[in-house]
């Protein structure tokens, strides 16, 4: 097994890590679907208001590729649907009663070790399964009838407070080799499945695979983002033009399609790691797809004014109570919002504040934790103070120049430069350290959209 | 401090859209956020934040010059007081007072007219009033003589502001360093006030009501063969066939120059360049908070050395040539220049590696233009600013081999 160690990166020091150990819930009486949050697609609706759905009942597809679908994770009745700006399906509401399933072709682990890659692609988009299958460039859902070139299978997760798959997914491992299986059916030349450089050979993960051959396994160390997927393509088969294509998932995405395979039906568990400092626990719990953040949450919220965040504080999206978390988060993180106001606060010696920059004292106490706050902490400027963006970027890749490109829309540097090879997610540390507050993500995803745009 | 923030919440209406002075607002914007750090949270991208913003980013860049300010005020008065051979009568403190009297008002005409023409872009254009003039203010009062008139001070932040900063849109866009362009704009413009003798060392006059209260021998005269020189004019002056240090050594009699006392820099000169230790002081301060770039110091300073050891192999043993190297890193303006000026974050390179290329070259012009150049005795103003114009190529080359290397391994 090759090790990789990054050098560049930082894990931000904050409070609320969740646990390693399992809560309870309450049982949940509705689930909800948001076709708004999934990007790239147009999503048109398969049901209506009072519908019937079964588990795995297709509810909602993709207008551009009406084979990609997206089915219900609960059975039960489509009680309402929720409709945003520009007919855009904000939620789709279910109560649920009973639990119906829709049933598929099972498949054993030596029959979807033989499967013919169209025929596992029509079970995985029969299945409402496909989605969890995404490309790089661009980011967005895998194109079914596209082949890569590589596959990447991501066992690690380097986000600040996020879940740890080793704990979350340590009785799948059955499911992980059987979802591997399958992942090895989709015609690429490599599949890679990386995991955490900590527990190298001794990894679920690596253990599962150890009766498979065919897979190369990487270990991958370092401080955050060591465990995004970009980290690993650029050392395992670099993205250099837009021939190259590489699709990758989750180890959590792998466990559902192997049980999914397995079973025939939709796999309705999920494990979601609950973290962040505004609750007063944390951990892990074994939650329905679908099911309200409200329930996840239960009574562990503090008192004050708190955000609540489906998927890591750098890239994940606020939700509401009444909302589920995204389709691939597998955490939900709760922090206070920051709206005091101090008194002539950057002028402080500044022993409580966070900072990846040596400009406050708190970065000489070692070891210091913090629980952050939402608050901006100053206001949107101008670049001004270069040569930092680099050191919490893990890839060979110049963030200022790149964003000007595409704040320039020149395409063509935006290519040299290294578009295709990033995704928002990689570059959000450099708009956590940043002085002036610029929105790398928002820009990475402008630029990857404009790159889209120009070649349609 | 509730109560200050309430009194401003309470005035908010008047700035925002629709109120009597909403114009102001940049204004208003300005004063409650010096005040008090802003509500916003995030809104899109990571929903945390660091700490350091802008503000923290230049206000670490003045905690830097303030040894070297204080220290001004002490080497103003001792300057003054040794030109009348007054320094055993005064105390240290009554120098400090007499060199904070005479810089203070360059310090506030700076301020003062520079924060009118940010404030007056605000305005025009409607965005806040930027925190780049924390560090803009103060740094063109240390780069001007102690008795350059008031006018002129602000006829200078005026081009620098606008000229050097705002017409290219401001902080974060400008090619040139204001603090630098002012002080370039003053030195062409009014040539008599900036060099020659006469100007690095304030002398009274007995009609003054300031120096009757400061100095109680009060039209006293000057001493006995004064020289108004500094390091650097005395080192222009070497003939060719002069071995240097003889020459620093006869005006040594009355301005004491030897490598240590121009290293701490009791010396006269512009108000904040003189002393090069304590801009090494600064430069610690800004290269451990990681506000300034260790490598474009270290590469100007390598720069200078080069150029010096070259052009002393070059020399004969005599002339300019031949001063050794290190008399550069304390003569003159150099390492106020290199630590503060050079390392301006928007108009140095962007890429480390052009960094250490800008750092260099800024270096090595730097002496080029104190020896061979017959017009100007400093160097170090001319050789930020023309690197500043060939930051922009530099970094084009940096990125250019990024790119190839990206190539290059599509190619594998």
């Amino acid at each position: 097994m090759k090790h990789y160690k990054i050098k560049r990166g930082y894990d931000i020091p904050l409070q609320g890590r969740p646990e390693s150990r399992m809560l309870a819930i309450e049982e949940p009486s509705v689930c909800y679907l948001h076709p708004a949050r999934v990007r790239g697609i147009k999503a048109r609706l398969s049901v209506r208001e009072g519908d019937s759905v079964q588990i795995g009942t297709p509810v909602f597809y993709d207008k551009k590729e009406p084979a990609l679908q997206f089915v219900s994770p609960c059975a039960g009745k489509i009680s309402a649907i929720q409709y945003g700006p520009r007919r855009v399906i904000e939620s789709i509401r279910i109560e649920k009663n009973g639990a119906a399933a829709v049933q598929h072709a099972r498949y054993n682990l030596d029959q979807i070790k033989s499967m013919a890659t169209p025929d596992l692609v029509d079970a995985l988009l029969r299945g409402g399964m496909w989605p969890l299958i995404r490309q790089r460039p661009f980011d967005i859902i895998a194109r079914p009838r596209e082949t890569p070139l590589a596959v990447f299978i991501n066992c690690m997760n380097t986000a600040p407070l996020s879940g740890d798959p080793e704990f979350a997914l340590q009785d799948q491992a059955d499911f992980f080799a059987a979802g591997v299986a399958a992942m090895q059916r989709l015609g690429a030349k490599n599949v890679h499945v990386v995991v955490n450089g900590n527990h190298g050979q001794d990894s679920i993960f690596a253990r599962a695979l150890q009766a498979t051959d065919g897979v190369t396994i990487s270990a991958f160390s370092g401080n955050h983002p060591a465990g995004l997927v970009s980290t690993h393509i650029e050392k395992l088969a670099p993205i250099l033009d837009l021939g190259h294509l590489v699709w990758y998932s989750t180890a959590a995405d792998v466990v559902a399609i192997g049980q999914y395979l397995t079973s025939g039906t939709f796999p309705v568990e999920r494990v979601v790691a609950l973290s962040g400092s505004a609750l007063s626990e944390t951990g892990y719990i074994k939650a329905p797809v679908g099911c309200p953040v409200q329930n996840l949450i239960g009574d562990r919220l503090r008192d004050g004014e708190n955000r609540l965040i489906s998927g890591d504080v750098l890239t994940g999206q606020t939700v509401s109570l009444n909302e589920s978390i995204g389709l691939y988060h597998s955490g939900l993180t709760v922090i206070p919002e920051g709206r005091a106001e101090r008194f002539l606060g950057w002028l402080s010696p500044g022993f409580g504040l966070p900072t990846w920059s040596r400009a406050y004292l708190s970065a000489f106490i070692p070891g210091k934790t913090f629980a952050q706050h939402t608050n901006l902490n100053g206001e949107h400027r101008a670049l001004v103070k270069t040569g930092d963006y680099r050191k919490v970027c893990s890839l060979d890749i110049l963030p200022e120049q790149l964003i000007k490109a595409i704040l320039s829309e020149d395409i063509e540097m935006m290519e040299q430069l290294g578009i295709l090879e990033v995704a928002p997610e990689d570059l959000a540390l450099c708009s956590y350290i940043c002085p002036s507050k610029t929105e790398f993500t928002e820009i990475i995803q402008a630029g990857l959209d404009l790159m889209q745009a120009e070649l349609n | 401090m509730k109560f200050l923030l309430n009194i401003l919440q309470q005035q908010e209406h008047l700035f925002q859209k629709g109120g009597k002075l909403e114009k102001l607002y940049p204004l208003y914007e300005a004063q409650r956020t010096f005040l008090f750090t802003p509500p916003q949270t995030t809104v899109k991208g990571p929903h945390i934040r660091d700490s350091v913003d802008m503000k923290r980013v230049m206000i670490t860049v003045v905690f830097a010059l303030l040894p070297l300010i204080i220290f001004s005020f002490y080497n103003t008065g001792l300057q003054t007081a040794r030109a009348y051979n007054e320094v055993q009568n005064l105390a240290w403190w009554q120098l400090m007072v007499n060199g904070l009297l005479i810089e203070l008002p360059i310090i506030i005409t700076s301020y003062v007219v520079g924060g009118l023409w940010e404030t007056i872009f605000a305005i025009v254009r409607k965005h806040p009033i930027s925190e780049g003039f924390l560090v803009t203010g103060i740094l063109l009062p240390l780069t001007l003589p102690p008795t350059v008139p008031l006018w002129q001070v602000a006829m200078g932040v005026s081009f620098g502001v606008v000229i050097g900063k705002e017409i290219f849109g401001g902080v974060g866009m400008n090619i040139l360093n204001p603090a630098l362009t002012a002080r370039v704009f003053l030195f062409f413009a009014y040539p008599a006030s900036m060099s020659g003798d006469a100007v690095w060392i304030k002398l009274i006059d007995g009609n003054h009501w300031i120096d009757s209260f400061l100095y109680h021998t009060a039209g006293a005269g000057l001493v006995e063969g004064f020289s108004g020189a500094t390091a650097l004019a005395t080192a222009f002056t070497v003939p060719a066939n002069m071995e240097p240090m003889g020459i620093m050594q006869d005006m040594s009699n009355f301005n004491h120059f030897n490598w240590f006392t121009l290293f701490i820099g009791l010396v006269p000169g512009s108000i904040g360049e003189t002393s090069a230790m304590l801009a090494l002081v600064g430069a610690l301060i800004l290269i451990v908070s990681g506000v300034g770039s260790w490598r474009i110091i270290v590469a100007t300073i390598a720069g200078a050395l080069v150029m010096g050891f070259g052009m002393n192999l070059w020399s004969n043993g005599t002339g300019y040539m031949a001063l050794p190297p290190w008399y550069h890193l304390v003569m003159g303006g150099f390492m106020f220049g290199a630590v503060y000026m050079a390392t301006d974050p928007v108009s140095a390179t962007a890429t480390d590696a052009g960094k250490w290329i800008y750092g260099f070259l800024i270096g090595v012009l730097c002496v080029l233009i104190r020896v061979w150049n017959p017009a100007y005795p400093e160097g170090m103003m001319l050789a930020i600013l023309f690197m500043n114009i060939f930051a922009p190529l530099i970094d084009h080359f940096v990125v250019q081999r990024n790119i190839q290397r990206r190539l290059a391994r599509a190619k594998k």
